[in-house]
């Protein structure tokens, strides 16, 4: 084997293959504390019992997070008749596990059945959605340093010089492209879901504060800051104004919320 | 040059031979409300700056960021140096202020800032016929929620050059606003014989609290005072910059409660004038069908605050509405806003859609008004025989919106164009992931960028010696030569081990030769090098006389051994193997 191509397959081995090992987080996990759950809310659920169903995915998810455990949860919700908790689990699933056929069709369906407006995500968004972000990261990082490799490398090896010609300006443009994506995901990481039929948006931050709109459950809003127990959130139709933070729950941080009911409401 | 050098080094002396002081000054000690002073602290002799906040005094606003000048000045032959700390200050008042004796510390000793006075006097006439502002509001009774439009207008006699403007500011929180609008209204104006220019910012003010609540404005802009001069550069006569803040003073409304006892139930909050009128796009219906009922709302008033009415359900399956509003002014206060929501009427023994009721109050009337549109006659087919039913669980299951199944709900049944509501539960979790949230930047994520990091430098370094090993001969010839004699210095001390004379005698001869041979330019090869080149190069090198005479030694005698003159015996062989070794190590020095 030449140098040359000893070194290509280098790099790609390690641009790649020890990105894709070394990406998992550190979190406390217990899969088989979460399975036991997971199979006695699917006992309930074939029983016909939503509400023990529900509690018995909730406690699961405190020992681990899988599409297929959020989707369960929002279908005993949404047999409760709980739309709100049930399109954010919906979108929780989806978070975990993007290209989900029977989880894009559910939300899709519970959205219709319920009247709510098709949630329109800009383009970069929805190619964002097509993978995990951690996927996106090693993809970013990998063509980073391919790109580097074809800008620099020839500059030593003049074999090198092909490749740069033909594959650095692709290379470069994916970069950009995903950068692009990665920016589009880390600005979903504040979405969120009304999780109540008919929520009060308020013009200003207070329990008695005069009402703009009213929500429908699971209409998908973006907090933007904080005012106490309120926060300002602009709507997908584009309304904004205040909300408490117990009526929504947030698709990406589920240890946000929702927080427990304000004293004075 | 040496001299002036001199002199400077000795100003320091200088300085620390004269007392510190400390001064305070007001400039100007008079001024109007609204108009600046600045207030200065002087330290005399001083070398360092001592750190300073300025002091509080109710009713003078200063400026936290102070300006430091230093100068020094030789009179007499006396040097002394000033450094002065000055603070804009704004009275926010009419009266005398005193701003307080303080102290300051400077080399671990204390010295007092003298106290000063300030004297602000209401805006005399000259200055109010300069410029002024206000804040006119259409009424000064309203209710809350209620939207009226206000006006903030800023006069400046149309001789005076005014500039730099900050604001208005709002200052009141109980009364939100409209923003000030980026197309200002200028215009001109006469009051009292003279032409004024006016900004004028159209906003509108909604109070959220009830009782008492005041508002003002203020703006803060730069002016040439035509009445106070200073010298420009050249020392001719010019208008003095001066910076102003201008109130509108506290405009108080009395916010009133919109009443509680009479409030209609259909109330969602609207105050001001409004028509409402509704339109159903079809009254020829079937069961499971959606038809459109538009509602409108119109006139002049609040539309930010009210949601769509309520309607009421019985028969109806009714999906929360799409809200558009049209403006028809720039600040929203007037339009149309429409509620456009979809109904499916859920039995066929619905005669009518359901009355619709608007209510708002009208803060003229003072009263509420509730319009009402009478439920319009309908007509509802059952659904079409033969259809493919499928439950539709959330009609059934939240007929009033709460999601929550509610007494006396019956199932609706949707042609077989509906999507599927419910898919088979999963019976595999999928893989377990410790959280949703995705921690990016994780140790083995920066390790393995690390190692490609490390990986991609080590690659480089390599290509960069390759390639300087072809176009840097000199280099190349150290590589070379360097790798060569570690090949032979291998070869004789294996000729050591083994006793065999003739090839150490070759293999050291052959590593002075290659020691010295780096240093040779063009294509003579190491191995055809004399002792007199070698002499040669040690001296063009700068050797020692007693490297080259050690060089010299070894390798004559290294030759005559070799053509059998003195030849060692192998036992001597370790005695030559250290002399090598030692002459090796010297040339190294010279050569490498």
């Amino acid at each position: 084997m030449s140098t040359d191509k000893a070194i290509v397959l280098l790099i790609l081995y390690v641009t790649t293959g020890s990105f894709l090992f070394g990406v998992p987080n550190s979190a406390e996990l217990d899969p088989e504390r979460a399975n036991a759950l997971f199979e006695a809310g699917n006992v309930a659920y074939q029983e016909e019992d939503y509400n023990t169903a529900v509690n018995r995915y909730e406690e699961a998810t405190g020992y681990g997070e899988s599409w297929g455990l959020r989707f369960n949860l929002a279908n005993a919700y949404w047999r409760l008749g709980q739309i709100g908790p049930a399109i954010l689990n919906f979108e929780r699933a989806l978070s975990l596990s993007p290209l989900e056929p029977d989880v894009v069709a559910s939300l899709q369906a519970i959205r219709e059945q319920s009247g709510l407006p098709a949630y329109e995500r800009s383009l970069p968004v929805r190619v964002a959605a097509r993978l995990r972000p951690d996927t996106w990261l090693v993809l970013a990082a990998a063509l980073f340093w391919l790109g580097l490799a074809l800008a620099l490398l020839p500059l030593v090896y003049s074999s090198f010089s092909f490749w740069r010609r033909w594959f650095l300006a692709p290379i470069v443009l994916l970069l950009v492209g995903t950068v692009v994506i990665l920016r589009a995901q880390a600005d979903r990481e504040t979405e969120s879901v009304v999780l109540q039929p008919k929520t009060t948006l308020r013009v200003a931050p207070t329990a008695e504060s005069p009402g703009k709109a009213v929500l429908p459950a699971g209409l998908i809003v973006f907090p933007r800051f904080e005012r106490g127990a309120f926060l300002y959130v602009e709507t997908q139709n584009g309304d904004e104004g205040y909300l408490a933070r117990h009526e929504l729950g947030s698709i990406w941080q589920p240890s946000l919320g929702p927080l427990p009911a304000l004293a004075e409401e | 040059m040496r001299f002036a050098a001199a002199i400077l080094s000795l100003l320091p002396v200088a300085l620390l031979a004269q007392d510190i002081s400390v001064r305070t000054r007001v400039e100007p000690q008079v001024v109007t409300i609204g108009q600046s002073a600045e207030y200065r602290v002087e330290i005399l002799n001083s070398q360092s700056t001592p750190s300073l906040t300025p002091p509080q005094v109710d009713g003078l606003q200063f400026v936290n960021s102070p300006s430091i000048s230093k100068s020094l000045q030789t009179i007499n032959g006396i040097t002394s140096s000033q450094i002065s700390i000055s603070y804009p200050v704004t009275p926010q008042r009419e009266g005398t202020f005193t701003i307080p004796a303080g102290e300051l510390q400077i080399r671990g000793q204390t010295y007092e800032i003298p106290e000063v006075t300030l004297r602000a006097v209401p805006m005399d006439d000259t200055l109010k016929e300069m410029f002024w502002i206000t804040l006119d509001t259409s009424k000064d009774r309203l209710y809350v929620g209620e939207s009226v439009p206000a006006f903030v207008k800023l006069y400046i006699r149309s001789d005076i050059r005014a500039g730099n403007l900050q604001g208005p500011t709002k200052m009141g929180d109980d009364v939100i606003t409209t923003p000030l609008p980026d197309d200002i209204v200028r215009r001109m104006e006469r009051v009292d014989n003279l032409e004024y220019f006016v900004l004028v910012w159209e906003v509108v003010l909604t109070p959220i609290k009830a009782g008492e609540v005041e508002l003002s404005y203020q703006v803060t802009f730069d002016y040439n005072n035509p009445y106070r001069y200073g010298r420009d550069f050249f020392g001719r006569r010019t208008a003095r910059t001066e910076r102003i803040t201008l109130n509108t003073g506290p405009v108080t409304l009395n916010a009133l409660e919109v009443p509680v006892e009479a409030r209609p139930e259909s109330f969602s909050g609207a105050v001001g004038e409004f028509t409402f009128e509704a339109n159903l796009s079809s009254r020829d219906l079937t069961v499971g069908d959606p038809v459109t009922l538009t509602m409108k709302v119109a006139g002049r008033g609040n539309f930010d605050r009210f949601g769509p009415p309520e309607i009421d359900q019985d028969g109806w399956r009714v999906y929360p509405p799409k809200i558009d509003f049209e403006a028809r002014d720039e600040h929203g206060n007037a339009g149309v806003k429409t509620f456009e929501f979809i109904l499916i009427p859920e039995r066929e023994d619905v005669e009518a859609a359901p009355e619709l009721r608007f209510s708002f109050f009208d803060p003229f009337e003072e009263d509420f008004t509730t319009i009402i549109i009478d439920a319009e006659p309908v007509e509802v087919a059952p659904a079409p025989e033969g259809s493919v039913t499928v439950r539709d669980f959330t009609a059934e299951a939240s007929p009033d919106g709460t999601g929550r199944a509610g007494p006396g709900s019956r199932p609706v049944y949707r042609t077989d164009t509906a999507p599927e509501t419910f898919r088979p539960i999963q019976s595999i979790p999928g893989k377990w992931h410790p959280a949703i949230t995705v921690e990016l930047i994780t140790v083995p994520f920066v390790a393995a960028n690390a190692v490609v990091l490390i990986g991609f430098a080590s690659v480089m370094l390599v290509g960069a010696r390759r390639q300087r090993l072809l176009v840097d001969e000199g280099f190349a010839r150290q590589v070379a030569g360097t790798r060569a004699i570690r090949e032979w210095w291998k070869k004789a001390e294996a000729a050591v081990q083994d006793q065999q004379t003739d090839e150490f005698l070759d293999a050291a001869i052959r590593c002075l030769q290659e020691s010295a041979g780096r240093s040779q330019r063009g294509s003579v090869r190491p191995g055809s090098l004399v002792l007199s080149d070698i002499e040669r190069m040690l001296a063009e090198k700068g050797a020692p006389e007693a490297t080259i005479d050690e060089a010299k030694a070894f390798f004559e005698a290294a030759t005559a051994a070799r053509y059998g003159v003195s030849r060692p015996s192998p036992d001597e062989l370790q005695d030559w193997r250290q002399r090598l070794a030692l002459t090796l190590e010297h040339m190294e020095r010279v050569f490498k």
